[in-house]
């Protein structure tokens, strides 16, 4: 299908937003999740990058106002757009990848305002440390996918935590330790079995 | 003898941590550590981010007279999205049209100042050959003496926003949104 028809087939569904009665689904589309990050370089700029592989499934409740998050990322996925940066993020000194090869987000619990998703509560797990993490979902909007025939859910989720919490200290002084995420999601509706 | 070869070190170390520059100061935008950022929309429903990663130009800054200009070249073929297929399509003609117009350029002057450091920057953007105005915040600026280049070394992280149909990038708007925010990390050595 070219984009011309892509883009008029997009605009033309009514997509019903009945609230759906029971916990649904949606898989992580890969292709368009990325957790962003930022991070202070010597007190001068922010590093920002991002990790390309991302996987996981988000559970949504609507009608009892609850869900769940599980979400892996994997740590040599890493990109500042730099090719030595990243070499010197995986190693041991960092991310040490070899050993801790993913990240896990597992967030329990779905705080929703209006029917709306606004905050997740749940734990991040880096370096094998794990430590609680809220994120704040800074925008949050479903609609029908017309090339999949499926609902999609978008996301823009903000998170800050201090690398040192996970054991991450090399350089802390020097650079600073705080860490911002800045997350884009989409997740595809499952399709009931 | 002894204190004179001591002096030969400290003085130039003191004077290259002087902090009011009596004239203006020309600072090389150092690429590593410069990167503009954006973020797009994506369906309404998600946020793109990506980030071009061949950047270079020049800062001049005179702090006593609270002036100084921007003036930066963006290589608009680094687009990095971190997914390949869509930094060829953001290459292509539906969008910035590189092998056209292969550079993205900023031409700004500081405009505002606040204890002593810049605070706004106002400019024109070119993009795709044509050219509006953006201005830009600047959130954090920061000078010290470099460890490793041993010059001084300025850093900044600037915020600006546009809609990109000014520019005429109004591939799938509006289905996809129109307004790109800019975060820009910026360092910058002292010329000699």
């Amino acid at each position: 299908m070219n984009s011309g028809a892509w883009f008029a087939g997009m605009m033309s569904v009514a997509w019903p937003l009945a609230v759906a009665a029971a916990p649904q689904t949606y898989l992580i589309d890969p292709g368009h999740t990325y957790p962003s990050f930022e991070a202070p370089h010597m007190g001068l700029s922010w590093w920002r990058g991002k990790f390309t592989r991302t996987s996981g499934r988000i559970v949504l409740d609507r009608e009892a106002g609850t869900g769940t998050v599980e979400v892996t990322v994997e740590i040599p996925s890493v990109d500042f757009g730099h090719q030595a940066m990243n070499e010197v993020i995986l190693g041991e000194q960092w991310f040490n990848a070899a050993r801790y090869p993913v990240a896990t987000y597992r967030g329990d619990a779905i705080r929703f305002e209006n029917g709306i998703p606004v905050a997740v509560d749940g734990a991040l797990t880096m370096l094998g440390v794990t430590r609680p993490l809220s994120l704040s979902i800074a925008a949050f909007r479903c609609r029908m996918n017309p090339m999949l025939g499926r609902e999609v859910c978008g996301a823009d989720a903000r998170a800050s935590f201090k690398r040192t919490d996970f054991g991450m200290d090399r350089n802390a002084q020097q650079h600073g330790e705080e860490v911002r995420l800045q997350i884009q999601v989409e997740a595809v509706r499952e399709l009931a079995p | 003898m002894k204190n004179f070869a001591g002096w030969g070190m400290v003085l130039p170390m003191l004077l290259a941590a002087w902090p009011a520059h009596a004239a203006p100061v020309s600072y090389a935008i150092e690429p590593l550590h410069t990167h503009p950022s954006f973020e797009v929309p994506h369906l309404r429903i998600s946020l793109w981010r990506g980030q071009f990663l061949k950047t270079g130009g020049t800062v001049v800054l005179d702090r006593e007279a609270k002036a100084g200009s921007v003036d930066v070249v963006i290589e608009a073929a680094s687009i990095d999205f971190g997914n390949p297929k869509l930094n060829v399509h953001a290459s292509s003609k539906d969008f910035f049209d590189v092998a056209q117009f292969p550079a993205i350029t900023y031409k700004g002057s500081f405009d505002r100042f606040q204890d002593g450091v810049p605070v706004s920057v106002k400019g024109t953007l070119t993009m795709v050959g044509v050219s509006r105005p953006v201005d830009l915040t600047i959130n954090s600026f920061k000078c010290i003496q470099h460890p490793m280049f041993k010059r001084e070394a300025c850093g900044a992280d600037a915020l600006g926003s546009f809609k990109r149909s000014d520019f005429g990038l109004s591939y799938g708007v509006p289905v996809h949104g129109d307004e790109v925010t800019v975060r820009i990390q910026v360092e910058a050595v002292r010329e000699q």
